[in-house]
């Protein structure tokens, strides 16, 4: 029963981890493809080019940001919004591609148009292909920056799982925005392949002046709170595990106070109280480790077939109450490292000796006379 | 040099009840346990033959006197001397056998042995040698819940002898056994224990047992009566 107990606390340590990783996972893949790439440049002298030459990038490009104004011509509605500007190619690359769906024109971004979501245009009210003015904030002559409103058409349309930035950002052809704007305040945006670190440390290499900034400084307080979110998901899973401990304590005081005449047995015929208890440990440590070893295969398989056993779970709930459920509606790869189920098991392992240490207390200091004279009886 | 002697041996424990006091069991008693003799106690239930017992294999302390085993106070060794002398120098028979549950008889009579670090082969050896002297040879691979009564008083008898020990402690070998079994039980531990030239400390009821050893104590009024000596 405790390798049992142990093997199902260590499941549910793991599985849960397992799910939360994959959840932030998802969140942070989502803002990487998206929102602040592996790596944004800002450098005067180093092109996409150099720096897609570097060991470990995978892509890098160029592109522009402005904030504008954009109106709806036929309902005159109106909203703020961030265009985004990147070369043709860079909306069909692999790791965009993964999170901007596009669902209306392969190549979305034309000469002259704007490639908006869903959300924008139901925020708009605009109908497909409506005409839009946007007003674009751009340098002027005399004044730092004067307005300047242009006409376009909406050549395309995303979606993606971040609604915040579905609902905030448009995109356009570099070429385009650059010729209202202008290209100066056009930076590098970089997907890593290999190690982030190494990438950095080459691109400050090539220009100590360049300013890179990782995606986690660009998301700081989105990281930080993620990373809030599971060191608190640690800690409620070690209380989870201490409450499963305390039973593991209870059963083996139950089982040595079982075990209390072998204990007299054995000091009996020659053992220390020393060794007696070392023995009984030793039986403690052989149950934790069988048990580790049975939670951590009975884990691995459960994270392996999460998808499966949560499409079941809705299948049957469907089944029993005809409606379905939000388990296969947001998806992920349930995920966990061998560093962290080496740190969970190690964890238990801890905690379990510790608890089943303190219930061989009762072994360790019975009277031996007693615990006879009562078998005898 | 004894293989045991109580000298000016006193047991007191606290009473149950609270504010009691103390209940002295055990009055300044003096016992030797000569070389190669039996030596049985007798005495009413509750009279503190078991205790005495205990006192004199260092499972207990007295409260006052001295427990000398092969020449060794037991009061002058730390816990893990002093359950080296007792694995060495003393074999135990309770009445209630406490046998290893999840062991075979065989492993069982080996466990004293393998504890004070004798090779398994030859731990093996003198085991099956003990078991069948005791006729249980066929009996050497069953656990203890598979053996009769007196199957298993006689794996602890074997366990007992298992180190060659100067003396067997015996506590009511028999009072678990039946009218048969009890008198075979008590004939071979009596047999192997004057064949290996052991000596025998007996506590039991069972006058008749009793006086089949050397010398035979009364225990009464906290103190020995010599009642037969050879």
């Amino acid at each position: 029963m405790i390798m049992v107990g142990i093997a199902v606390g260590l499941v549910a340590l793991l599985v849960i981890s397992a799910v939360m990783n994959g959840l932030q996972n998802a969140q942070m893949d989502q803002l990487r493809n998206l929102e602040s790439f592996d790596l944004i440049v800002e450098s005067d002298t180093l092109t996409a080019g150099q720096l897609e030459s570097i060991e470990g990038v995978d892509m890098a490009f160029r592109f522009l940001e402005t904030n504008v104004l954009i109106v709806d011509k036929t309902s005159e509605t109106s909203t703020s919004a961030r265009i985004r500007a990147y070369d043709g190619d860079v909306y069909n690359s692999n790791r965009m591609s993964e999170s901007l769906f596009i669902l209306s024109n392969e190549n979305p971004v034309g000469s002259d148009g704007l490639f908006i979501s869903y959300t924008m245009t139901r925020n708009l009210g605009i109908m497909s292909y409506d005409d839009i003015k946007v007003t674009f904030l751009k340098p002027g002559r005399t004044a730092t920056i004067v307005p300047y409103t242009s006409d376009m058409a909406i050549t395309g349309y995303f979606s993606s799982r971040m609604t915040e930035f579905s609902s905030s950002t448009a995109f356009m052809d570099f070429n385009l925005l650059s010729s209202v704007i202008g290209d100066e305040g056009a930076r590098i945006g970089i997907y890593v392949g290999g190690n982030q670190n190494k990438v950095v440390k080459a691109i400050e290499a090539l220009d100590p002046d360049a300013e890179v900034i990782t995606w986690q400084q660009y998301n700081n307080a989105l990281y930080s709170a993620l990373m809030l979110e599971k060191t608190l998901m640690y800690v409620f899973l070690a209380f989870m595990f201490l409450i499963i401990c305390v039973n593991l304590k209870n059963s083996t005081r139950r089982l040595l106070a079982n075990k209390q005449k072998e204990g007299a047995m054995l000091r009996a015929i020659g053992c220390s109280r020393r060794k007696v208890n070392a023995i009984f440990l030793g039986q403690g440590m052989v149950i934790c480790l069988l048990g580790e070893v049975a939670g951590v295969v009975l884990g691995k398989i459960v994270i392996a077939n999460l998808q499966n056993i949560l499409a079941l779970v809705d299948r049957i709930s469907r089944a029993v109450t005809g409606n379905a459920t939000v388990l296969t509606q947001i998806p992920f790869n349930a995920a966990i490292g061998n560093v962290e189920i080496a740190i969970v098991c190690v964890f238990v392992f801890i905690l379990s000796l510790l608890f089943t240490s303190i219930g061989c207390r009762r072994i360790y200091k019975s009277e031996i006379m007693e615990v006879i004279l009562h078998a005898s009886y | 040099m004894h293989p045991i002697e109580l000298v000016s041996i006193t047991k007191r424990f606290r009473a149950a009840e609270k504010g009691s006091g103390e209940i002295t069991i055990l009055q300044d008693l003096d016992l030797v346990i000569e070389q190669g003799k039996s030596t049985a106690i007798i005495g009413r239930s509750g009279s503190g033959k078991s205790t005495l017992l205990h006192i004199a294999g260092g499972l207990d302390s007295p409260s006052e006197g001295r427990v000398i085993c092969s020449g060794t106070d037991f009061a002058t060794l730390d816990d893990r001397k002093r359950s080296e002398l007792r694995n060495r120098h003393i074999g135990f028979i309770f009445q209630a056998n406490l046998l290893l549950e999840d062991f075979t008889a065989l492993e069982n009579i080996m466990a004293p042995a393998l504890i004070n670090g004798v090779r398994a082969k030859d731990c093996r050896d003198r085991a099956v040698e003990l078991l069948e002297r005791l006729g249980l040879a066929d009996r050497m691979n069953h656990i203890p819940g598979k053996l009769s009564g007196g199957e298993k008083q006689r794996v602890a008898i074997c366990r007992a002898l298992m180190n060659r020990p100067e003396v067997i402690l015996a506590d009511e070998p028999t009072g678990a056994l039946d009218e048969e079994n009890a008198s075979d039980v008590e004939n071979l531990l009596l047999d192997l224990v004057r064949e290996e030239g052991r000596s025998l400390l007996l506590v039991t009821h069972n006058q008749e047992f009793a006086y089949k050893c050397d010398n035979v104590y009364l225990l009464r009024n906290r103190n020995l009566t010599l009642e037969k000596e050879a």
